[in-house]
């Protein structure tokens, strides 16, 4: 790679990479993970920038968050597999925040985010968060635009009721 | 008050203390390049290897035909394929009159059937439907259906096809590569009648194998109503994801979605309830009732949501023959 396009590449990252963070943070629930896979889905946009470069910034950044999102995923499922394993071995269930110092709504947050099933909170934090418009969002999670809305207002939808933050209105009818 | 989701989730986020490490970036990107080498170096020299073995095997074979030098050496090549046709990829389904109302006979992925009445001037069907939904490969995995604007034509967007497989009833089921903004990937893409259909093999975060999309080509078969409806029928290892469950159940979608919509989405509906989230401009409420076994989603302006909540109406669901 020659030095104006490494340049380019490092820029792109350098731009892209709190949001990324910061949606892994979410769907992951640890920063410390979301810093780790972050930086391994940077790597592989400035190994691929050939590629990527010809691309506009935000489908560029779209590939990122696919190849971001699917690296959380296989990382939640062996931590789900870890974790089976590790109740089994202490013969108890494991759960629980990292007690992270913290306000209590964005504790409260955090903890009602990582209780959405995983494709709920994946649309949700892609949408709201990363901001990305929703047919990126269904680029980025292989479902149709209309999934996406549906996944994002089931899961606004949860956490209202688990948080009374009074995001939108519920009218309850009938019997 | 209503308090910004945005602004939560802002808040809630962890936020790089440090800058990025570019001489890291630099040096796994260097080393994911090397291993993607590499790779390519052994498939290359697989290939140099394995073709020239293959065709002295097949010129030996044809030395012991009878006769085979007589035969003309003349060879047809296959006439150039035209690029596949633009397509809406939905259908307006065919609706009668019932007083001032509209009456929409509806069937799902899975056979369902159902009749949605709104006031004509709603004119839901004029909205066009789709249909959306998704299967469950035994051992493998669960993937949504993918049922694109565009048809054929958006799948070949992205390139040349990769392979044809056999499909169900002998159906030509073919490969195509992922868009490039979609990174990695390849699409397994079907046919039923007007439908064009396509299942990603990444979702997940795992990619499908290529015995895996085999299967989804031999045990998914499908066919298209007379009213237009796209039902599939899978066998075998291969089930489709019914309704009330955490993964994509049998849903139509009409219009779309950054504009106005209406998604019918089968499930179980325990109380009546109908809920509004604001989403920019726009609203979006979600309604059910125990008796229509579905929920229903709009999606559009906040004055045009409130009269399909107020003039919608399910009846008649029957589940699949």
């Amino acid at each position: 790679m020659d030095d104006e396009a490494d340049a380019a590449a490092v820029a792109f990252c350098r731009r892209l990479r709190p949001r990324l963070v910061g949606t892994l943070s979410l769907i992951s629930g640890d920063p410390g993970t979301a810093e780790e896979l972050s930086q391994e889905a940077l790597a592989r946009a400035w190994s691929n920038w050939s590629r990527l470069r010809e691309l506009e910034e935000p489908a560029a950044a779209a590939w990122v968050f696919r190849t971001a999102t699917n690296l959380a995923s296989s990382w939640l499922r062996r931590l789900a597999a870890e974790r089976r394993a590790v109740a089994r071995l202490a013969g108890r269930s494991i759960g629980g925040a990292r007690g992270e110092p913290d306000l209590a709504d964005t504790l409260a947050v955090r903890r009602q985010v990582a209780t959405l099933p995983r494709r709920q909170r994946t649309a949700l934090v892609l949408r709201y968060y990363a901001d990305l418009p929703v047919s990126q969002v269904a680029a980025v999670m292989g479902c149709s635009p209309g999934t996406v809305k549906s996944l994002t207002s089931k899961a606004v939808h949860a956490l209202r009721l688990g948080m009374a933050l009074g995001i939108g209105e519920e009218v309850r009818d009938g019997a | 008050m209503a308090r910004d989701l945005a602004e939560l989730l802002r808040q809630a986020a962890h936020v790089p203390a440090e800058p990025l490490d570019a001489g890291d970036l630099r040096r796994r990107g260097r080393r994911l390049r090397r291993r993607r080498r590499v790779v390519r170096g052994v498939a290359l020299t697989v290939l140099l290897v394995m073709v020239p073995v293959g065709m002295a095997g097949i010129g030996y074979l044809r030395s012991r035909e009878p006769g085979v030098a007589d035969r003309p050496a003349v060879t047809v090549p296959p006439p150039p394929e035209a690029p596949p046709q633009r397509t809406a990829n939905a259908i307006r389904p065919p609706t009668r009159a019932e007083g001032s109302d509209e009456v929409m006979p509806v069937v799902f992925l899975d056979g369902t059937s159902a009749e949605v009445v709104y006031p004509k001037a709603l004119d839901l069907a004029g909205l066009r439907a789709r249909p959306a939904g998704s299967a469950e490969l035994a051992g493998c995995c669960a993937r949504d259906f993918f049922v694109p604007p565009g048809g054929a034509a958006w799948f070949a967007d992205a390139g040349e096809r990769l392979a044809r497989l056999s499909g169900a009833g002998g159906r030509q089921v073919t490969v195509w590569p992922a868009p490039e903004s979609e990174g990695a990937g390849r699409y397994l893409v079907f046919q039923f009648g007007s439908w064009w259909v396509g299942v990603w093999d990444q979702a997940g975060g795992s990619a499908m194998t290529d015995q895996q999309l085999a299967d989804w080509a031999a045990h998914l078969d499908g066919q298209q109503t007379s009213e237009g409806f796209l039902v599939l029928r899978p066998d075998g290892p291969l089930r489709l994801v019914g309704p009330g469950t955490a993964k994509a159940a049998p849903r139509l979608e009409f219009g779309a979605p950054d504009e106005r919509m209406v998604a019918l989405t089968l499930g179980p509906c325990p109380r009546a309830s109908t809920t509004r989230s604001a989403d920019g401009a726009q609203l979006l409420a979600e309604t059910c009732r125990p008796e229509w076994a579905m929920s229903v989603e709009v999606h559009g302006d906040p004055d045009w949501v409130e009269s399909v909540l107020d003039g919608l109406k399910i009846r008649g669901v029957r589940a699949p023959p």
